[in-house]
């Protein structure tokens, strides 16, 4: 599913970029990896070249993978315990008539979250 | 737990069970997993409603019958949850009932989670940690038929396997496995000996936890994860050091490291969900083809905003016929009792002061009830969450939640329920601001004052042809209440209650037909609510109102003597007598005093004395005017109605005390004003002070009191009178 030690999150936004580390990994019938995540200033001359997308950043309509949930808020761990979990497939189902919130689905639940909080999601595009 | 029960001898046994306690059932579930049908199947109408001590968490409890042969079970209702480990009120308080801390409520013998079968992972997340409670726990597996018309396929026996807790699929509407629910509860509260968690957190969270936790058991490591996991610290200082030295330990390894529990968590449930769940090609959903349309750019909130002006022409509409065999019945009663018992202070009293004031709150029930109707059927079809996701960018630009909307809608049937509902909102600054606002949404309690102000004033004048002018007027009055109240949160967000924008991560269920018992029962208790205020606070004060305008005693032969009133016939004399009463009694006196401070909204003392006592509730505003101004034509079998007397009041200059801008005056200081002692009451005991409630007074009635201004002084330059 994941390659790679380090990928970037950007924030689309802001001149913040989330980067996630490879930091450890359990094993517990399937393997799980645990990624880090800290905030950077986004430098200013770099290509990321292994982007991986925010789920605020999704196409609607496209289905993508989390791959890694940033922060330690009470937001990312309320998103964590409605199923948003690392290696949970995440399809955009649609925007509300005002352009936000997202309607999201995860396994099969649907559940409505803002743009500004689905940034803390980092997802690869299924392809 | 019961030593009695876990007798082998089974004879003996029962026989000693029937003096044993009665078990304690906890019921615990995801909101919309169908736990209140399932409840409801279970107790039927044997239900007690009341709050948890110190919060305003609602405490349902029930009685179900397990079996012959065992006393009946407490049955509790816990709060719709989605995990234990949050913060919010609703999980710290079933946190509270699943550890035995709520006094009087002995800890559960066992616990009924009941899981959703369309949505199993999310479910089963709760379950796991439940299943650390070291409490037996019974699986009721819900939604089994729509699983299955989803072509979802579950495999019970195995997923009892692998939670290692028994698994009964129940259809609460039509009471299919409800037996074979109460037999497996019995059973597992007999024979149950520990359940181990079968997911592995990682080896150095694991070493923590051990090291942290005080004995072995699974009431221990529960309590060890809560400390270490949980948003709350403990406040025994060295218990609370180590803590926090393990979670820097922790942190240092890793800055992830609080994710631990649910990534372990969701990996064994992946694992489960992989080997019970059998999903065939997705057939067609109707959800998916109702929200396409629903939550449509253009026709979303076109919908919302139809199925707001439906519900409001309606409450008009088909109301009226029950309200108008109401208020009859108790304007034949009243009429009635005059003739039956000799006339006297007592006669009146029962009368003019009791049956005239429950009637005149009793006539609004249909309308309260067809309210609740709606809100209830939207909640329960799905469509309050997908009006949240419609509405929460603008409520978000006012700086409140989507979530915020619901509590707000209920609050246009009555603030209290309302109020008590906005504890689903987690940020206490928003829940606060929620409050606040709360009650500038147009109650069922102002429409008594809607529709008197428009009966006399704006009956069967229409716009276009077939608009009625009463309806706009009363969508206006709606629209200002919530323009004022995005006007207030947004000052509020920016100066005492400045806080960020909290996040939202709503569920949008799947539609269902609502069941109509829950439906009723909801219905039922909203209503009995308001009889139950009306019985007690309106009638009280309406007794009281009487007793203000009826004492002191006015002395008849003094003032016919002085007056001279010789050459008036025998019905003007009695007017003239009664509207002296009233100016010489307390009330008269009150509505006096204040005059001078309302009279540029347009309002006189009597109208001053309906101010005063619709403090107690708005609808009481009703009964005051009627007993105000039937005063004066008590003596009269057949008294005019009040619409009659109010069209027909005067001023001491002889002008009509009433036109239609003095009532469109006192619309507008409805909408805004903050009379409602019930409302002041749960804001109370909400925010437990006496700050918030006195505040919410004084700048609602501030506010009030500038736009009544703004309206009549307005009104009168643009020429209107």
């Amino acid at each position: 599913m994941l390659s790679g030690e380090e990928f970037v999150c950007r924030r689309r936004l802001g001149k913040e970029r989330v980067v996630f580390r490879r930091c450890a990994e359990i094993e517990i019938g399937f393997q799980i990896v645990l990624y880090s995540s800290c905030c950077m200033k986004r430098p200013k001359t770099k290509n990321d070249s292994n982007d991986s997308l925010s789920l605020a950043e999704l196409p609607i309509g496209s289905s993508a993978r989390i791959v890694a949930i940033g922060g330690a808020s009470a937001v990312p761990r309320r998103m964590m315990e409605m199923g948003l979990v690392p290696g949970a497939p995440v399809t955009v189902v649609r925007q509300a008539p005002l352009g936000d919130p997202l309607e999201i689905r995860v396994r099969s639940c649907h559940l409505a979250v803002r743009r500004a909080d689905a940034r803390v999601i980092a997802c690869a595009l299924e392809t | 737990m019961s030593t009695v029960l876990e007798s082998p001898e089974k004879a003996k046994g029962t026989q000693r069970a029937r003096q044993a306690r009665p078990l304690v059932i906890a019921i615990a579930g995801n909101p919309n997993a169908g736990k209140t049908s399932l409840f409801n199947a279970l107790t039927g109408l044997k239900q007690k409603v009341a709050n948890y001590p110190g919060v305003t968490v609602e405490r349902k409890e029930g009685i179900w019958h397990l079996s012959d042969d065992l006393p009946a079970a407490r049955l509790i209702d816990l709060p719709g949850l989605y995990s234990l480990e949050a913060s919010s009120i609703d999980e710290k308080i079933a946190r509270d009932v699943l550890t035995g801390q709520v006094s009087g409520l002995a800890p559960p013998d066992v616990i009924i989670a009941v899981v959703d079968a369309t949505n199993l992972a999310r479910n089963l997340y709760l379950v796991t940690q439940l299943l650390e409670f070291g409490r037996p726990v019974v699986i009721a597996l819900t939604m089994m038929d729509m699983a299955e018309r989803r072509g979802v396929e579950i495999d019970a026996a195995r997923l009892a396997q692998l939670l290692g807790a028994p698994v009964v699929p129940v259809v609460a509407p039509q009471r299919r496995g409800l037996d074979e629910l109460a037999h497996c509860v019995v059973r597992a509260a007999q024979e149950f000996s520990g359940t181990a968690p079968r997911w592995k957190l990682p080896p150095d969270v694991e070493r923590e936890l051990e090291a942290l936790r005080e004995d072995a058991t699974p009431h221990a490591h529960r309590a060890a994860l809560e400390a270490l996991f949980g948003e709350e610290l403990t406040h025994d200082a060295t218990h609370r050091e180590r803590v926090e030295a393990a979670r820097r330990r922790l942190q240092e390894r890793d800055p992830n490291w609080w994710q631990a529990p649910m990534l372990a968590r969701y990996a064994f449930i992946e694992r489960v969900v992989a080997e019970v769940e059998r999903v065939a090609a997705t057939t067609r959903d109707a959800t998916t083809a109702i929200d396409r349309i629903v939550t449509h750019r253009f026709f979303g909130p076109f919908i919302l905003l139809a199925i707001m002006v439906f519900v409001f022409q309606t409450i008009f509409a088909w109301a009226q016929v029950p309200m108008d065999l109401i208020d009859g019945a108790f304007g034949t009663l009243a009429q009635k009792t005059h003739e039956w018992l000799p006339p006297g202070l007592f006669t009146d009293l029962l009368a003019d002061g009791i049956i005239a004031g429950v009637g005149g709150v009793l006539v609004f029930l249909p309308q309260i009830t067809l309210l609740f109707l709606f809100i209830t059927l939207l909640e329960d079809s799905g469509y309050m969450s997908r009006a949240a996701f419609i509405m929460d960018r603008l409520m978000r630009g006012v700086g409140l939640h989507g979530k915020a909307f619901v509590p707000l809608l209920s609050s246009f049937a009555c603030a209290i329920p309302g109020i008590m509902a906005t504890r689903t909102i987690e940020n206490p600054k928003d829940r606060l601001t929620t409050i606040l606002i709360a009650p500038f949404m147009s109650c069922s309690a102002r429409l008594p004052v809607y529709t008197l102000m428009i009966a006399a004033f704006f009956s069967d004048r229409t716009v276009f042809g077939f608009l009625s002018v009463g309806a706009l007027l009363i969508m206006a009055m709606y629209l200002l209440g919530i323009m004022v109240a995005i006007c207030a949160a947004s000052i509020f967000k920016r100066t005492i209650l400045r806080g960020p924008t909290p996040p939202l991560i709503m569920e949008l269920p799947p539609y269902r037909w609502p069941n109509p018992l829950t439906v009723l029962q909801t219905i039922w208790s909203r209503a009995w609510l308001f009889i139950r205020r009306a019985g007690t606070v309106i009638l009280a004060i309406s007794i009281i109102l009487w007793a203000l305008a009826n004492f002191p005693r006015l002395d008849r032969e003094g003032f016919m003597r002085t007056a001279n009133i010789a050459s008036a016939d025998a019905a003007m004399r009695e007017r003239m007598l009664a509207s002296e009463q009233l100016k010489q009694s307390l009330a008269g006196r009150l509505g006096h005093l204040i005059e001078p401070v309302i009279a540029p909204l347009g309002f006189d003392w009597q109208m001053g004395i309906g101010l005063i006592s619709s403090f107690a509730a708005r609808e009481t505003l009703v009964s005051t005017l009627s007993i105000v101004y039937n005063v004066g034509t008590e003596a009269d079998a057949s008294s005019p109605s009040l619409i009659e007397a109010i069209r027909n009041a005067t001023r001491s200059d002889g002008r009509p005390a009433w036109t239609p801008l003095v009532a469109v005056s006192m619309m507008v200081f409805f909408v805004l004003a903050c009379q409602c002692m019930s409302t002041v009451a749960i804001v109370r005991r909400e925010t437990n002070s006496w700050r918030w409630p006195i505040f919410m007074v004084l700048y609602m009635t501030l506010v009030a009191y500038i736009a009544s201004l703004v309206t009549y002084q307005g009104g009168r330059l643009l020429g209107f009178n």
